[in-house]
């Protein structure tokens, strides 16, 4: 009886299987196994050059059938200056002069199914962007048959590509090889058909989730980092030669990326995150409280590090791990563990700069220089912020794998707020020793930046429609992370918190788009967030509030005649005697202006400190483009502040905030003092030749 | 003393104790060169930073400096080209001044006005002198720099930064002791020029460079004997500044600090006064007789030679 029970039931699991298997994802779930690649490449670095062969199984897990497949190529991106990157780029990374071994390619050799058939003929280059016929970086290839929804393909490839001289964080350097955007690597496929966009200069990341098996050979005494986790390792004997050939493996990513190099010239320092030891306990009180999550809740588990640094500057693997440590600390904490065993980071040599400060599932690549062993180079914060922002796209880019192409900021935005978070999160608990002189604000940083622009982007753009390439940083970094920080100032920290901690989870292995992240945002909140997400990241509105005016004067003597006992009589004399305006007493009648320079419109606080030390706050709508108040009594103001305590950090104009009775005549002396001695020192720079 | 004498700080501090007034100028002057770029700050920023309170929203005391300064760049360039333009005039001048002084009416009591006279008489041909000193340093650190930049690139090309970095350092070792050298040769050219005949800044400066190569330690140790404490001075005025906040004692410390660097600046012109075989200092009345030159008429002092200026 039993047996028969256990057999039913184990048809019914394997029909609801398979039933499974043959019907679109549903709507919402993540997925993590669309496609799998299969690759196994060598690296022949006297030529920078690739020979690959690569297998691709992958599901249309939309509810149309897909008639074709989409790849991108992007190492033609850096083929010839006529590309769409090196157009849109300038150029200035790769310049129409350069020898012609800086310029990379890649070609599909073989292209077929499994049982044979060549699909090589079909393959056609397309441009869905810009209609540039030199550029050949998304490929399209027409199946013999649709792939049905819930359908599956599989295809063999072969390829060969030659990598550029290092540039957009890939190619080659002396025997460095930072090896991305590398392989035929599948586009998006949704109801709306393919999502494959070409390569620009300011984006280059949207694909599907899956598995990823690569088999790297490479000759022997070479280092080798890589997304996933190392599985196998071997050494070859290849005719004269022999090699090294070392296979990762990586599960729920959506790109795979590796670096090579010789052990002449690089190191891997193996690292620990052990969350015992490494979680400052500080955090973890304030996230809970924060967070509203019990402290056990919020357990991150251990991570493997992996870090491939110069040899010339491993006195900065202790300082490269230490920064992956806190931002592996405060993204857990706060958009929930890191689910991967292992994190690389890639420390290109100097000369490979281009190759760093960049993300890929699972590795990231930083940047040092020998020069911060010296003081004050030493005390910057450049390399640890690199650090944790690269790590911090593991989750926006990684997991919540938004099109970048599209919505840039979803990524970099998003990340940006984060990282400001944790560094000035760092920079205030004194974590990492080196930077404690550093005076730095991330904040300001940001803020500083968008107050430089000559005119305001508008967030939501597709990445290659920005005005600048200016524009497009400033929009997809600064001023989403900027707005990011209002919101938070104008909701309230913990809420905010709360929020961004429910979307990180919510949308973890998926494509979330904008609305998804202002309608979980409203979820979170339980607030309508349309009027900021309007403004802020689909329109270009500024926000700038001013005290405009600030009146204060006795009440006006009475003049004239009054009533009186139902008839007029003349005003006392005594009355006429009062002055306008005469007298530091009362009474007195105030009269308070403040205005709306800008074209955001929201509500701001305004604080009113009084004479007699009371202190008062009032909330303004801000909708109008002006609002009056008008106090009568004893007492008058000594100051008003617009938005106290600065939560429209996206307010950059904030001179105007501010009104005191009394000017504070030593202001610019008691903080300005300093730059008289800096004009003095540049006087003093022509002494020696006088 | 012989001809070429050794410079030495001793005459430094002579030069100084004559040169009250000149010291009491040479602290001023850029007091009073930097005013109106004070003033352009004060009124640029009072009416905003006037309003702030002592603890503004985060960010905002950056936000506000860097945005006023930023709209202001034209307005501010004019100060501050007069605090750095009027400084280099201004010590050209007093350099001429107290060379000139130095060479003919050392033996008098210091008049602030005569050596400024004398200063005015000669400035063109110290300015010649500073001019050929700039394009001198201009030139050696550029010949030192351009090709160490091409060698530490091309290091760093072949992803040797240690190599990189090594020539970096040598090259700014290297530029900091030429520079040194360049300055002991700009001092030293002054007062070559004070020389009878002499009219030729180039001339002047290579003689004093050639003197310098030719005494190095003595002249390196003069210099260094004034300019490390002129340093030092003005670092540790500003460190006390920082400690004691920018109230009174603190701008009492920062000006007694300038006044204590112009100390050291007259000290080190004075030092090597030696190398042109000028008399010490003698005694009063006394100097007219030795240099010949009349008391009271600088402007009739030429010499065999040369002209008057």
């Amino acid at each position: 009886m039993q047996g028969r029970v256990v057999s039913v039931l184990c048809l019914v699991l394997a029909l609801a299987a398979a039933a499974a298997a043959a019907s679109p994802v549903p709507a919402g779930a993540p997925v993590t196994d669309t496609v799998a690649y299969t690759i196994a490449v060598e690296l022949a670095p006297s030529t920078h050059t690739l020979l690959a062969t690569e297998t691709i199984r992958w599901r249309n897990t939309a509810s149309v059938p897909a008639p074709d497949l989409m790849f991108h190529l992007y190492l033609n991106a850096f083929a010839s200056n006529r590309t769409t990157f090196m157009k849109e780029s300038g150029g200035t990374a790769l310049r129409s002069s350069a020898p012609v071994e800086d310029w990379g390619w890649i070609r599909i050799t073989r292209l077929q199914l499994p049982d044979g058939t060549d699909l090589l003929p079909s393959l056609a280059f397309i441009q869905p962007d810009d209609g540039n016929p030199d550029d050949r970086t998304v490929a399209r290839v027409a199946l013999p048959e649709p792939v049905p929804p819930g359908g599956a393909v599989e295809i063999e490839l072969a390829f060969e590509a030659r990598l550029p001289r290092v540039i957009a964080r890939t190619g080659w350097k002396g025997d460095f090889h930072m090896v991305g955007q590398w392989f035929p690597k599948l586009g998006v496929f949704g109801d709306g058909g393919w999502n494959c966009h070409q390569f620009h200069a300011n984006s280059e990341f949207f694909s599907d989730f899956g598995s990823y098996r690569v088999t790297v050979t490479v000759p022997e005494g070479w280092k080798v980092a890589a997304t996933g986790v190392l599985t196998a390792e071997e050494t070859v004997e290849e005719g004269d030669a022999t090699e090294r050939r070392v296979t990762f493996e990586a599960e729920r990513v959506h790109d795979f990326a590796w670096a090579a190099a010789p052990s002449s010239l690089v190191r891997i320092v193996e690292g620990e995150f052990d969350p015992a030891r490494d979680l400052p306990r500080p955090w973890l009180e304030t996230a809970s409280r924060t967070l509203g999550v019990p402290a056990a809740a919020l357990d991150l588990p251990s991570t493997r590090l992996r870090l491939m640094i110069p040899n010339e500057q491993a006195f900065l693997a202790d300082r490269d791990l230490r920064a992956a440590r806190l931002a592996l600390a405060w993204y857990g904490l706060h958009y929930g563990p890191y689910p991967y065993p292992q994190l690389t980071i890639v420390s290109p040599p100097v000369g490979a700069m281009e190759a760093g400060g960049m993300e890929y599932p699972t590795l990231i690549t930083t940047g040092g220089s020998r020069w911060l062993a010296f003081p004050p180079l030493k005390w910057t914060p450049f390399v640890d912020a690199v650090v944790v922002h690269e790590f911090g796209h593991q989750y926006f880019y990684g997991m919540l794998a938004s099109n970048e192409f599209e919505q840039a900021w979803l990524d970099e935005g998003l990340n940006s707020y984060a990282e400001a978070s944790c560094m000035s999160a760092i920079l205030r608990d004194g974590l990492i020793p080196e930077l404690r002189p550093w005076p730095g604000d991330p904040w300001a940083t940001n803020r500083v930046g968008l107050a430089g622009m000559p005119l305001p982007p508008t967030v939501d753009t597709f990445s290659w429609k920005f005005r600048t390439r200016h524009d497009y940083f400033a929009a997809s970094y600064n001023r989403t992370a900027v707005a990011l920080h209002t919101l938070e100032g104008l909701v309230g920290p913990d809420r905010f918190a709360r929020a961004m901690r429910e979307y990180a989870l919510e949308w973890r292995f998926r494509h979330p788009t904008g609305d998804d992240f202002r309608a979980s945002l409203e979820g979170s909140i339980g607030e309508d967030l349309g009027w900021f997400f309007d403004q802020a990241i689909e329109g270009d509105a500024v926000p700038d509030w001013a005290v405009l005016s600030v009146r204060q004067r006795h009440p006006r003597a009475v003049r004239g005649w009054e009533w009186k006992d139902g008839a007029w009589v003349e005003v006392a004399a005594e009355e006429k005697e009062k002055a306008d305006g005469e007298g530091d007493g009362g009474p007195w009648t105030v009269r308070v202006d403040i205005g709306r320079k800008g074209d955001f419109r929201g509500p701001v606080e305004v604080e009113l400190r009084w004479d007699d030390g009371t202190t008062e706050r009032r909330r303004w709508d801000g909708l109008g483009r002006w609002v009056r108040w008008r106090f009568d009594g004893e007492r008058r103001l000594e100051s008003v502040i617009v938005d106290p305590d600065g939560r429209w950090a996206l307010e950059t104009r904030r001179a105007d905030n501010y009104w005191r009775r009394k000017p504070d005549r030593g202001a610019v002396h008691r903080r300005l003092w300093w730059t008289a001695e800096v004009l003095r020192a540049l006087a003093g720079l022509l002494a020696p030749w006088s | 003393m012989a001809k070429n004498g050794t410079p030495s700080p001793r005459h430094g501090w002579a030069t100084l104790l004559r040169s009250p007034r000149l010291l009491l100028a040479v602290w001023l002057v850029p007091v009073l060169l930097g005013l109106p770029f004070v003033l352009t700050v004060q009124a640029l920023l009072a009416p905003v930073l006037g309003n702030l309170p002592a603890d503004p929203a985060p960010g905002d005391l950056q936000l506000i400096v860097s945005g006023t300064l930023a709209r202001s760049v034209a307005v501010l360039a004019v100060p501050v080209l007069l605090a750095v333009l009027g400084g280099w005039a201004w010590r050209v001048l007093w350099h001429a001044g107290i060379v000139r002084w130095r060479a003919w009416a050392a033996g008098r009591p210091q008049r602030l006005g005569e050596l400024v006279g004398l200063g005015l008489m000669a400035w063109w041909r110290y300015a010649r002198l500073s001019l050929v000193a700039l394009v001198a340093a201009a030139l050696v650190t550029g010949g030192i720099w351009a090709p160490a930049t091409r060698l530490a690139r091309d290091a760093v090309g072949r992803l040797d930064e240690t190599t990189s970095v090594r020539i970096v350092l040598a090259a700014a070792a290297l530029t900091a002791i030429v520079l040194l050298i360049l300055w002991t040769a700009t001092v030293r050219g002054l007062w070559e020029l004070a020389r009878p005949g002499r009219r030729s800044a180039a001339l002047a400066w290579l003689r004093g460079l050639g003197g310098a190569l030719r005494h190095p330690l003595a002249s390196l140790g003069t210099l260094l004997a004034w300019a490390v404490p002129l340093l030092a001075v003005w670092a540790g005025s500003l460190a006390a500044v920082r400690a004691l906040g920018p109230g009174i004692a603190g701008m009492a410390v920062l000006q007694l600090g300038a006044l204590l660097t112009a100390a050291c600046s007259i000290g080190l012109v004075g030092s090597f006064a030696p190398v042109t075989d000028l008399p010490p200092f003698p005694a009063p009345g006394q100097a007219a007789r030795r240099t010949g030159a009349p008391v009271n008429k600088p402007q009739a002092v030429a010499t065999a030679g040369e002209t008057a200026p």
